[in-house]
C-alpha cells in the first residue's frame, strides 16, 4: 500500500467512523427518550390513579418504549465500549498480541451480528398482528416495530466493528493500544 | 455435550476479552449450529427479542435511576454526613460510617454498581484524607457496596422474582434481614480489626450537627419507606414503586437546589446504559435457557446430584461452593440467568425453598464482585479510588470473610430469610 492509498484510507475510515459517532449519538438520544417516555407514563398512571383517571394504553406504550430503549441502546454500547468485558488478561498481552486480540474480538462481534441478521427475514415474517394497546391515530402499531431498532442497531454494529478493524489495520499495533 | 459447548465456549469467549453479551450469543450460536438444531438459529434472535419484552423487568431501569438521581442530587454527600455524626467517633469510625452509609444508600439503590462509583469515591476520598490505608478503604467499599443489591430495592431480586416466578414483594422483604446482617458482619468485622490495628479517630459530632445530618439521612431514609410500604399496602406495582423513588428523588434535588440538567441528563444516560446492557445480556441467556431445557440438563444435573448425596445439607454446602465458583468468573446477571433456570428443579427436589435460595443465591454472586476475574466492583473502585487493581484484590481477601460467614448463616438458617416474608405476606 503506497502512502498516498494509505492516507486515503485513513481518511474515509475516518468520515465512516465520524458518520457512526453521529448515528449512535442519535440512537443514545431516541432510547434516553424512550427511558423518559416510560418514567413520564408511569408517573401520570400513579398520580391520575386517585383522581379516578386511566388511559389502558400507557402500560403496553411502557413496555414497547422499554423495548425500544433497550434495542436503540444497544448500538451505543458497543460504540462507547460499555459493555461488561474482562481485560485483564489482553491488558498483559504485548502490543502485537493485543492487536491480533483487538481484531478476533471485532470478528466475533461481527460473526454473531450477520448470524442474528441472517435471520431476521424470519423474525420479521413471523411477527404479523398488533401489538395490543399500542395505540396511534392510524391504529394499533404492528408487531414488528418492535424488531425494526433491533435490526438497525445490530447492522450498525456490524459496520461500526468492521470500521474498527480497518482501524486497527491502517494504524497497526499500536492503535490497539486504546482499546 | 450441549451444555458442555455452551458453558465452555462461553468461559473461553469472556476471558479472552468478549464483552459478556456478545459471548453468550457467541457461545448460544456455535452450540445451536453443532448440534440438531442448525437449522433453527431464528430462535436466537426470537428469544433475544422475548427475552427483553418482559413485563415484570419493566422496574429495572427505575431502580437504577433511582442509585444515579441519588448521586446526582448529592444525597450521597448528605448520606455519608449523617452516617459520619453518628458513628464516626467510634472505633475505626470512617470504616463503619463506609458500612452504614452503605446501608442507607441501599434503600434506595438496587444496583452494587451505583454505590461503588457515587457513594465510594466520597467514602473513599474521606478515609484516604483522615490517614487510612487507600487499600483498605477501597477494598471496604467494594465489600460494603455488597449490602445494596441485598437490602430492598434490587434489581438482582427483580430479575429472580421474575425467573424463579416469585412475588417481588416477597423476594423484596426476604432481602431486607440478610442485607442488615450483612453490613452488621462488615461493621462487627471492622471493630474487631481495630483492637489489632491503629485507625485515624475523630472526635463525637456535636448534637447540632447530628440533628442537621439527621435530617438530611432521614429524607434519604424516607425513599425505602416510600418504596416498601407502596408495594406492600398495594398501591403500587413494582415498577411503579421504582418510579415513586426516582420521584421523590427528583423533589429532594429540587428542595436542595442541588439539580442540575446535566446532571439529569448524566443520570438519565448511565440508567439507559446499564439497563440496556443487563436487558441485551437477558435477552440472549434467554436464548441459553431455551438450548439448556431442550437438552434436560437441569434434569441431568439434578440427577447427578442426587446419585452424588441425598442430604439436604451437603447439597446446600455443594450449592455455595458452585455459586461462588460461578460468582468469580461470570457476572451476576448473566450467572443467574444461566444458573436459576437450571437449578430449580433441583431445589424443589431437595426441598429447598425458592425465596430462601434467591437470597443464598444472590449474596453468593454478589460475593463475585469482589473477587477477580470477574469482579465488577473491584474495577469500579480501583479507578475511582486510584488504587491498582491487584492491590485491591489482595486487600479485599480479609472482608470476604464476614460475608461467606453471614452467607454460611443464611444458608444454614432459612429463617433469618424467611422470617420477615412470611410474617408480613403470611406462609407460600
Amino acid at each position: 500500500m503506497t502512502a498516498a492509498t494509505r492516507h486515503q484510507t485513513r481518511k474515509l475510515v475516518q468520515k465512516a467512523d465520524d458518520i457512526l459517532g453521529f448515528l449512535s449519538d442519535i440512537f443514545h438520544a431516541i432510547a434516553i427518550f424512550c427511558l423518559v417516555a416510560m418514567l413520564v407514563g408511569t408517573a401520570f398512571t400513579i398520580i391520575a390513579r386517585p383522581m379516578g383517571v386511566s388511559f389502558y394504553w400507557i402500560w403496553p406504550w411502557t413496555i414497547q418504549f422499554f423495548v425500544w430503549m433497550c434495542f436503540f441502546g444497544f448500538y451505543p454500547i458497543y460504540r462507547r465500549r460499555a459493555d461488561i468485558a474482562i481485560s485483564f488478561i489482553i491488558e498483559r498481552l504485548a502490543p502485537t498480541q493485543r492487536h491480533v486480540s483487538s481484531i478476533l474480538i471485532e470478528g466475533v462481534i461481527i460473526l454473531v451480528m450477520v448470524l442474528i441478521i441472517l435471520q431476521l427475514p424470519i423474525i420479521f415474517e413471523s411477527q404479523v398482528g398488533p401489538v395490543d394497546g399500542v395505540i396511534t391515530p392510524w391504529g394499533e402499531l404492528e408487531r414488528y416495530t418492535l424488531s425494526i431498532p433491533m435490526s438497525m442497531s445490530c447492522c450498525l454494529i456490524l459496520i461500526n466493528s468492521a470500521t474498527e478493524i480497518l482501524k486497527l489495520l491502517v494504524h497497526g499495533p499500536r492503535s490497539a493500544e486504546g482499546t | 455435550m450441549i451444555a458442555l459447548i455452551l458453558f465452555a465456549g462461553f468461559i473461553g469467549l469472556i476471558l479472552i476479552g468478549i464483552p459478556v453479551s456478545i459471548s453468550i450469543g457467541a457461545a448460544v450460536f456455535a452450540t445451536f449450529l453443532t448440534s440438531e438444531f442448525s437449522d433453527a438459529t431464528y430462535i436466537i434472535p426470537q428469544q433475544l427479542l422475548e427475552g427483553v419484552r418482559k413485563p415484570s423487568l419493566t422496574a429495572v431501569p427505575f431502580f437504577i435511576m433511582a442509585g444515579n438521581l441519588m448521586n446526582t442530587v448529592g444525597m450521597t454527600d448528605r448520606i455519608f454526613n449523617f452516617a459520619n455524626s453518628l458513628v464516626g467517633h467510634f472505633k475505626a469510625g470512617l470504616a463503619q460510617v463506609n458500612v452504614l452509609a452503605s446501608m442507607v444508600f441501599a434503600g434506595v439503590s438496587g444496583a452494587a454498581v451505583a454505590d461503588c462509583a457515587g457513594l465510594g469515591m466520597i467514602e473513599i476520598k474521606a478515609m484516604r484524607e483522615r490517614g487510612y490505608n487507600p487499600e483498605f478503604a477501597a477494598a471496604l467499599t467494594v465489600c460494603s457496596a455488597v449490602i445494596g443489591p441485598i437490602i430492598p430495592p434490587s434489581i438482582g431480586l427483580v430479575i429472580y422474582a421474575f425467573l424463579a416466578q416469585q412475588s417481588i414483594e416477597r423476594m423484596f422483604l426476604a432481602g431486607l434481614v440478610p442485607g442488615l446482617l450483612v453490613g452488621l458482619s462488615l461493621m462487627v468485622f471492622n471493630r474487631i480489626l481495630a483492637t489489632r490495628q491503629h485507625f485515624p479517630t475523630q472526635e463525637k459530632a456535636s448534637r447540632e450537627t447530628v440533628m442537621k445530618t439527621s435530617l438530611d439521612g432521614i429524607l434519604a431514609l424516607g425513599a425505602p419507606g416510600i418504596i416498601l410500604g407502596a408495594i406492600l399496602f398495594g398501591f403500587v406495582t413494582a415498577t411503579e414503586a421504582g418510579v415513586l423513588a426516582c420521584l421523590y428523588t427528583l423533589v429532594l434535588g429540587v428542595l436542595y437546589r442541588s439539580i442540575t440538567l446535566r446532571g439529569l441528563y448524566t443520570a438519565l444516560s448511565d440508567t439507559m446504559m446499564m439497563t440496556t446492557i443487563i436487558m441485551i445480556i437477558i435477552g440472549f441467556s434467554t436464548a441459553m435457557g431455551w438450548l439448556l431445557a431442550i437438552d434436560q440438563v437441569p434434569q441431568h444435573f439434578g440427577n447427578f446430584l442426587f446419585d452424588f448425596t441425598d442430604d439436604k445439607n451437603v447439597f446446600l454446602a455443594l450449592m455455595l461452593v458452585f455459586i461462588l465458583l460461578i460468582g468469580c468468573v461470570v457476572e451476576g446477571v448473566p450467572a443467574k440467568l444461566m444458573l436459576v433456570p437450571m437449578l430449580l428443579p433441583i431445589i424443589d427436589q431437595y426441598g429447598v425453598d425458592r425465596v430462601h435460595f434467591g437470597i443464598i443465591i444472590q449474596l453468593g454472586l454478589l460475593i463475585g464482585i469482589a473477587t477477580p476475574p470477574m469482579g465488577i466492583g473491584l474495577y469500579i473502585v480501583s479507578e475511582v479510588g486510584k488504587v491498582p487493581f491487584e492491590r485491591l484484590a489482595i486487600a479485599v481477601i480479609p472482608f470476604l470473610v464476614p460475608l461467606i460467614v453471614v452467607l454460611l448463616l443464611l444458608t444454614y438458617i432459612p429463617q433469618l430469610t424467611l422470617w420477615l416474608p412470611n410474617l408480613v405476606l403470611g406462609p407460600e
